[in-house]
């Protein structure tokens, strides 16, 4: 190896010291940081709740409400309708594609199906939605396109793209089939007739009336937020630990999340203008609900949100840590800063106390 | 093992073990009448994810479709690592010429088998032997 010179010797010899020298701050600076950092963590753990926290908080509970009725639906509620909504649900016959509706909304993917986007007979555009507590809502879908469950139900048979069977294929499946006939005619006070479009409401309403029964349980928040409820604030556990407080902190503060997630299903109901864009087919922008040129979708429940990913309306994102960025660009929502990636993992964190079952999110992706 | 309230092993249910006993002699409406029952008995039994995958076979042998892939997705909700429900959705999806939904079920048994297991292996044969059948019959048109 060729020698340095003494000068080059020298030169690198102060080279190394400056850039040690500038390791030693910078690794003081870090840790500095850290320590600020932990210690701002300490005092926020160790910070009471303020009435308005503590309010918010009460807000997002109890959990679960009243089961759903609708009493313009004789399947609803009706053991009879919920089993025939059932059979129909999981069957191959509702469409002669051989999809079935549990195709898509697969139980053991807490009724999504873990895809960006929906695939029916062909790719769709939108992310599959969980229909756990659909029953909650007062409209349906990501657009919000119906307000009856029963007209939802029916909307993947109108779709090409998805499930597509015509209202003779189901009306004929109704009426050829003994078993099922029988077991309509016991819920709709007649066998299914002649009227196409009569029998395929009347599968509708079967359909829904089993929706109405598919419920996200109790979580480890629920308990959290029940014990606050009943008088001073419960300790931390493993299943609801000081960052999910931080996270619940952030929730339902400056990150401003509750400003459309509210409420004991997380949810405003309300339509809310997304910085997320996405197309429904080449070249076509999703404007999702009404007919204005901005992207406007329901805002989603967050019950069981940590094992239905990906998430937002075309799947973009495919961890919590993703979508916990600001997403909302409506006028009636205060524009949320950004967040550094500590208080992204407390969120999720947080989000995480809102399922009961195996999270299929990643926990590393904040790092 | 799932087993009872009493920690016995499901297997010596009666019902149950009976139910298996018919499937094997390949007597389905007696077994699915069994298992039925079993399931029906107690809510820990409507949670043995091998009561409902062995009923959906059931079902599935006795040409209810219907029924035999509501017990699949009901095993697989119970444990969504069930390999036999996942071998037996595929071979259902199969019988109502869905090779898409079949190839899916392939790939979470393909996650699931760390090792060579046979559930994979026999779906794999059957997802081939369907495309083969199918070429066939396309290819004679």
């Amino acid at each position: 190896m060729r020698r340095l010179s003494a000068a080059s010797s020298r030169a690198l010899r102060r080279a190394l010291a400056a850039a040690t020298g500038a390791l030693l701050v910078g690794a003081a600076a870090v840790a500095l940081l850290a320590l600020l950092g932990s210690a701002n963590a300490a005092a926020n753990d160790a910070d009471a709740l303020t009435p308005s926290e503590r309010s918010a908080i009460l807000a997002l509970g109890p959990w679960p409400p009243a089961p759903v009725r609708d009493g313009a639906n004789p399947a609803s509620g009706n053991p009879g309708g919920i089993a025939l909504g059932e059979s129909l649900f999981f069957g191959p016959r509702l469409s002669p594609t051989g999809l079935r509706c549990a195709s898509c909304h697969e139980p053991w993917r807490h009724f999504a199906d873990g895809r960006a986007v929906a695939q029916g007979v062909a790719a769709g555009s939108r992310n599959t939605p969980s229909l756990l507590d659909a029953a909650r809502h007062r409209r349906f879908g990501w657009d919000g396109a119906r307000d009856q469950l029963w007209q939802q139900s029916l909307r993947p048979l109108q779709d090409a793209r998805e499930m597509p069977a015509a209202p003779a294929h189901v009306a004929a499946l109704m009426r050829g089939d003994a078993a099922l006939s029988a077991r309509y005619a016991a819920i709709f006070g007649a066998p299914p007739g002649a009227d196409d479009e009569r029998v395929t409401r009347d599968v509708g309403l079967a359909l829904a009336a089993y929706v109405e029964t598919l419920a996200t349980p109790r979580t480890p928040f629920d308990d959290w937020r029940d014990r606050l409820a009943d008088g001073s604030e419960p300790p931390l556990s493993e299943t609801f630990p000081a960052a999910a407080r931080r996270g619940l902190r952030l929730f339902v503060g400056r990150a401003g999340c509750s400003g459309c997630h509210r409420g004991p299903t997380f949810s405003d109901d309300a339509f809310h203008v997304s910085r997320v864009q996405s197309l429904t087919s080449p070249g076509v922008p999703d404007h999702g609900h009404g007919d204005g040129p901005a992207s406007v979708f329901r805002t989603p429940s967050l019950r069981d949100v940590a094992t239905t990913a990906p998430y937002f309306h075309d799947g973009s994102a495919a961890h919590l840590c993703d979508a916990v960025r600001p997403h909302a660009a409506d006028s009636s929502v205060p524009p949320a800063p950004p967040l550094e990636a500590a208080q992204r993992r407390d969120l999720v964190a947080f989000l995480r106390t809102l399922s009961s079952g195996a999270s299929n999110d990643d926990a590393t992706a904040c790092d | 093992m799932t087993t009872l309230s009493g920690g016995l092993p499901a297997a010596v249910d009666p019902e149950y073990s009976q139910g298996v006993t018919e499937i094997e002699a390949q007597h389905f409406p007696q077994a699915i009448a069994l298992l039925e029952s079993y399931i029906a008995r107690s809510p820990e039994h409507d949670r043995d994810a091998d009561a409902h995958n062995w009923l959906g076979y059931a079902y599935r042998k006795s040409g209810n479709l219907d029924a035999a892939f509501l017990n699949y997705d009901k095993a697989l909700a119970i444990n969504p690592k069930h390999r036999g429900a996942h071998e037996y959705m595929g071979e259902a999806y199969l019988m109502t010429g869905n090779i898409a939904q079949a190839e899916e079920h392939l790939k979470a048994l393909d996650k699931l088998c760390f090792t060579p297991c046979t559930e994979y292996s026999t779906l794999k044969r059957a997802v081939a032997s369907w495309k083969s059948s199918h070429a066939e019959t396309v290819g004679s048109k």
